[in-house]
């Protein structure tokens, strides 16, 4: 047998291995690279039918999320600053980074276009050091999603924001769903967090997000009022706050502050509001069908 | 050479030649992921899984791997299975494996794989190191169990994410105890498992 410590073997056997194992590794990546995505486009719309207040982990047994967002769930991209619906906008801003509208509304990531603002500079704007109440690092896509959830007869129910910003150790994401007097919450998960196990980690808790529900966001100017405080909320702008998490839930305020704000969805919500079609008190959506 | 029976190389690292227990390796992740059982459980498959291919894998290639660039090659090697595992995880149970995130990625740098690839792979067969390394990977995986056992049920009182002990956050009778979730109660909790293998295995006692 040939030296196996001999420079060309060392070359063969190094040049080999990485040939083998790139080849294993990129067939993997490829391979499964369609069912991951499916993925994480299931689990983003289970969030979101979640926060709507579906049962998504049962449907997600059944293998009906799909059917179920589609059916229930009405996504829309719209411009922050003008708050109306504007997909041309982005695809534009975008620079031709997405082909088809299809393609944008499956891989448009609002926290990554902020981030790479340098990127996109048409898709993102710079926030000053006060309107960076969220901590989203200096910058704000200007592009958002809005999810309108619609009932049996196709009048809106509720509406669904994402929202995020830092709270002690990461950056928490997440949606907020508000019915559609726009001013009543209905309902907030977070799908993505850092914070410590059992204080801030109790974000998660279910008992706790059945707290937000019917609570009020606006105060009569037109703030938003709505706060996590320390201990028990007293009234309908309250929410308890989260024991042993005090920088959580005030990331938690200060982000419902910012989405909600003028910065964030405000705009939107208040141009919502004055187009009286599109807001049908749920009692009143049968009656007007008809 | 010394004939290995197969059913001891399967079996002695789970028991009497535990990775954690005897050799100390692999605690990193061993804190990182046991807040929770099913995150133990997928956490030790995937170990025992990546220990046995790249075991076998360098097995295979053992007698040409120059042994100037053997470190790197079964890094190679190692790497390679990481990321495919990583990538079956996302494919096919992407909950946990968003749960999992960084740890999946970081199982490269668990000294049990790459302690089986220099200590074993490099000299035995083929059969032989897919056994120890399944082996190792279970040793791994019985103390990441254990530990992710008495955190989740103590931590969060339940055990695969369902109640066990009522907590009163939720309107029950237990407190859960917040440093089971915390990644120190791990060592606690190692530490008392090593002083009981100990304790039956005397001779693993170190001198003082």
């Amino acid at each position: 047998m040939h030296n196996k410590d001999s420079l060309a073997n060392t070359l063969i056997v190094a040049l080999s291995v990485c040939i083998v194992c790139s080849l294993l590794v990129s067939a993997a990546a490829v391979g499964l690279r369609d069912k991951q995505k499916k993925n994480v486009e299931e689990d983003r719309k289970s969030n979101i039918l979640r926060v709507a207040g579906f049962d998504a982990e049962a449907v997600k047994q059944g293998g009906g999320i799909e059917k179920l967002f589609s059916a229930k769930v009405k996504p829309d991209i719209i411009n922050l600053e003008t708050g109306r619906s504007d997909v041309a906008g982005l695809m534009n801003a975008m620079d031709g980074k997405y082909k088809t509208e299809d393609e944008l509304f499956a891989e448009y990531d609002g926290m990554k276009v902020a981030k790479e603002n340098q990127k996109f500079p048409k898709a993102s704007e710079k926030l000053n050091v006060s309107s960076d109440i969220a901590g989203l690092g200096g910058s704000r896509e200007n592009y958002a999603f809005v999810y309108r959830i619609v009932g049996d007869n196709q009048g809106v129910e509720k509406y669904v924001f994402p929202i995020r910003g830092r709270g002690l150790w990461s950056t928490l994401k997440g949606f907020i769903a508000l019915r559609n007097d726009l001013k009543t919450v209905a309902g907030i998960t977070y799908y993505e967090h850092g914070e410590t196990p059992g204080l801030g980690g109790e974000v998660d808790n279910a008992g706790w997000k059945a707290k937000w529900d019917g609570k009020k966001v606006y105060d009569t100017t037109g703030d938003v009022k709505l706060t996590v405080v320390k201990g028990s909320a007293s009234n309908e702008y309250q929410i308890d706050g989260l024991s042993g998490a005090t920088i959580t839930s005030k990331g938690v305020t200060s982000m419902i502050d910012f989405w909600l704000g003028p910065n964030g969805f405000k705009p939107f919500i208040e141009n919502e509001l004055g187009a009286p079609q599109k807001v049908v008190a749920s009692s009143d959506l049968g009656r007007r069908k008809e | 050479m010394s004939k290995n029976k197969p059913l001891d190389l399967l079996l002695d690292p789970v028991f009497r030649k535990n990775p954690i227990a005897l050799l100390v390796l692999g605690i990193c992740s061993a804190l990182a992921v046991t807040t929770r059982l099913d995150k133990s459980l997928v956490m030790a498959i995937c170990v025992t899984l990546v220990t046995a291919f790249s075991s076998a894998g360098i097995a295979l290639i053992r007698n040409r791997i120059p042994s100037s660039i053997r470190i790197i090659v079964q890094m190679t090697v190692i790497a390679s299975m990481v990321i495919v595992v990583d990538q079956l995880l996302k494919a096919f149970a992407f909950s946990l494996s968003k749960e999992l995130s960084v740890f999946v990625g970081l199982i490269i740098t668990n000294c049990i794989v790459m302690g089986r690839a220099e200590g074993f792979a490099m000299k035995e067969n083929v059969t032989d190191s897919f056994i120890d390394g399944i082996g190792n990977g279970l040793g791994y995986g019985v103390i990441l169990i254990v530990v992710g056992f008495f955190r989740e049920l103590l931590g969060s009182g339940s055990l695969f994410g369902y109640p066990v002990l009522a907590k009163i956050t939720d309107g029950g009778w237990y407190e859960a105890n917040g440093l089971m979730l915390l990644s120190p109660s791990a060592f606690f909790l190692i530490g008392i498992m090593i002083w009981m293998i100990r304790t039956y295995y005397p001779d693993q006692v170190e001198e003082a």
